[in-house]
């Protein structure tokens, strides 16, 4: 049977600058992030609601968790992917969000900071430092992205990591300007506020945007390099804007009291958000399932194995199929099998030379795997699956 | 063993990463430009509240039960009264330098309109007692002033206005954003180099 546990690998070379980059910049980060919160102090109502935040976190861990149908990501990296959100995230680019914030006044006015501050000096940043831990994800586990839909999740979970911080930080202040009046009632309004709609539309999806960009480019090499390079400049000036609108008081205040102070802007700014969103996702499994039927033009899946694993559902009737033939073995086989045509055909979608030993030995298994489910069928065996398959005299054809 | 399917990655799939520092270097070079390059244009464009030499040394740090600023050398802190409420963390404090004596206090608010700093200013110019007032500054940070929009408030930003009294006192009045000590801290010593005291004496 294809190993297919992996965490963290541990072959990879510890040495690598990204690696190193990367670690050093978790390191400072969450050293900086611990600082700040400890600054901030922990009392009872704080307590309260880091954990009322981490509760509420939990549904999106599991739908980012399940975003790719096809490709399961390693808790390894959707960890490193939330700790960079919740950490060096928030801090990588701070001081160039100060120092902007010092340059208004100068090179504008008082009123202007005061109005479109927050507007100008944290999307850029904030959005970048989050995009870094993608870019940085790819730099350390670059084989780990196969499809924009990679760069989605991670893009997400990142996200996800900035808005726990930031929303725990965010309650730490509301608690102390209410303290003694009504304090429970408006952290509660506050954490509704960000983890409940806002959680979605906000950093979740931002990074989510972006990362698929940075996955599009990394991924999507029989594209033009100069749109590969458009299509990730693009999603990631497209969140900056939605986050600049955001932030963008006088904007909201302005078109709020036209509507008698319902919040149509922020509406109509998260309409666009998980309409982006949505459309993006759609998107990235449309390429993904391209990717896999190209992986099976090479003739290691047939068209039935592959409609079968281009969706969960799919794969459960398929295996649904198999244990109602052959029980729980046949149950147990068609699961294997499925792993290693997954791991297959993911692997030739991502440009793998067919005279790759791991490859070949994940070929070799697909075929034992599919030869003992029929066998455990009752079904005789194919002779043309018996043999290993001869990659040195099929055509490569790469996505 | 599970009970779906997805493709997890194996461990041959996991190729190393090698060819990384050229990338890498190119990420720590956008972190350094960024930073440094904003942060030299900020500390080099002059403006009416150029800051040339702040006198104390500011952090964020509780160094004491009380304050939670921390002087330079030099400065020694005379008193610091602080107010059980969190946000009036920084309510009075008097510190000195030989014969400079400055008190800051501080106005519990974190959403302070900018027409309220120029009244202040007008306030304190038209009192016999003050010889200098500082412009207005705001106290802009993008934490802050995200920070402010809590639904409690609908302004933004705070700010502060630093003078200086006919006996060579310094006074500095600033909001306080009580659990954001670093930048309350960098906000008074906004105030006190608006006065340029240290070159020109109080």
């Amino acid at each position: 049977m294809a190993d297919l546990r992996i965490g963290w690998n541990p072959t990879l070379p510890r040495q690598a600058a990204g690696w190193w980059l990367a670690a050093g910049l978790l390191a400072v980060g969450a050293w900086l992030t611990g600082h700040m919160l400890a600054a901030a102090g922990a009392q009872a109502p704080d307590v309260a609601a880091g954990l009322l935040v981490g509760v509420a976190s939990t549904p999106y861990l599991l739908v980012i968790y399940w975003l790719d149908p096809i490709v399961r990501k390693p808790i390894s990296l959707l960890a490193g992917a939330l700790i960079w959100g919740g950490s060096a995230a928030l801090v990588v680019f701070q001081p160039a969000g100060m120092a902007l914030g010092g340059l208004l006044p100068k090179l504008g006015s008082l009123q202007l900071t005061q109005a479109w501050g927050p507007a100008i000096t944290a999307p850029p940043f904030e959005e970048a430092g989050k995009l870094l831990g993608v870019v940085l994800l790819a730099l350390v586990a670059r084989s780990s992205f196969h499809s924009p839909l990679d760069g989605m999740v991670y893009g997400a979970m990142v996200g996800l990591g900035f808005n726990l911080v930031e929303t725990a930080v965010y309650l730490l202040d509301v608690a102390a300007q209410t303290q003694g009046s009504g304090q429970a009632g408006a952290v509660f309004g506050q954490f509704v506020t960000r983890m409940g709609v806002g959680g979605l539309t906000t950093h979740v999806a931002f990074t989510a945007i972006s990362g698929w960009g940075v996955a599009y480019l990394l991924t999507q090499t029989r594209q033009p390099r100069v749109r590969r390079r458009a299509v990730a400049a693009g999603l990631f000036l497209v969140p900056v804007g939605l986050h600049v609108g955001q932030n963008a008081d006088p904007t909201k205040n302005a078109i709020d009291s036209r509507f008698g102070g319902v919040p149509v802007w922020e509406l109509f700014l998260g309409v666009l958000t998980i309409a982006l969103l949505v459309g993006l996702y759609v998107l990235g499994v449309r390429i993904q399932r391209r990717q896999l039927r190209h992986a099976a033009a090479s003739g290691l899946l047939t068209p039935a194995e592959l409609d079968a694993l281009t969706s969960r559902r799919a794969r459960h009737r398929a295996r649904q199929q198999a244990r109602a033939t052959s029980g729980r073995p046949g149950d147990r086989l068609a699961t294997e099998l499925q792993h290693t045509q997954l791991a297959l055909a993911v692997r030739l979608a991502h440009g793998t030379d067919h005279d790759d030993p791991a490859l070949q030995r994940l070929q070799r298994n697909a075929l034992t795997l599919r030869q003992e489910l029929r066998a455990a069928a009752g079904r005789p065996h194919d002779p043309a699956t018996t043999a290993p398959h001869d990659t040195s005299t099929t055509p490569h054809q790469p996505p | 063993m599970t009970r779906t399917a997805e493709f997890r990655g194996s461990r041959a799939a996991r190729q190393p990463s090698g060819g990384t520092l050229r990338p890498a270097l190119a990420v720590l070079g956008v972190i350094l430009v960024v930073n440094l390059g904003l942060a030299t244009a900020n500390t080099l464009i002059d403006s009416p509240w150029r800051l040339d030499a702040s006198p104390l040394r500011l952090a964020g740090h509780d160094e004491g039960p009380q304050a939670h600023l921390r002087p330079a050398a030099g400065w020694r802190v005379d008193q610091a009264r602080s107010d059980p409420n969190p946000l009036a963390a920084m309510s009075n404090l008097t510190l000195t330098h030989g014969a400079t004596t400055m008190t800051l206090h501080a106005t519990p608010s974190r959403a302070t309109p900018p027409a309220l700093w120029r009244d202040v200013q007008r306030q304190l110019t038209q009192r016999p007692d003050i010889t200098r007032v500082g412009p207005p500054r705001p106290v802009a940070t993008r934490h802050r002033a995200r920070g402010l929009q809590a639904p409690l408030t609908t302004s933004n930003g705070g700010g502060g206005v630093a003078a200086v009294y006919a006996d060579g006192q310094l006074a500095v009045q600033v909001t306080a954003y009580g659990r954001d000590y670093p930048r309350q801290a960098k906000a008074v010593a906004a105030m006190l180099g608006s006065l340029r005291f240290t070159s020109e004496g109080a």
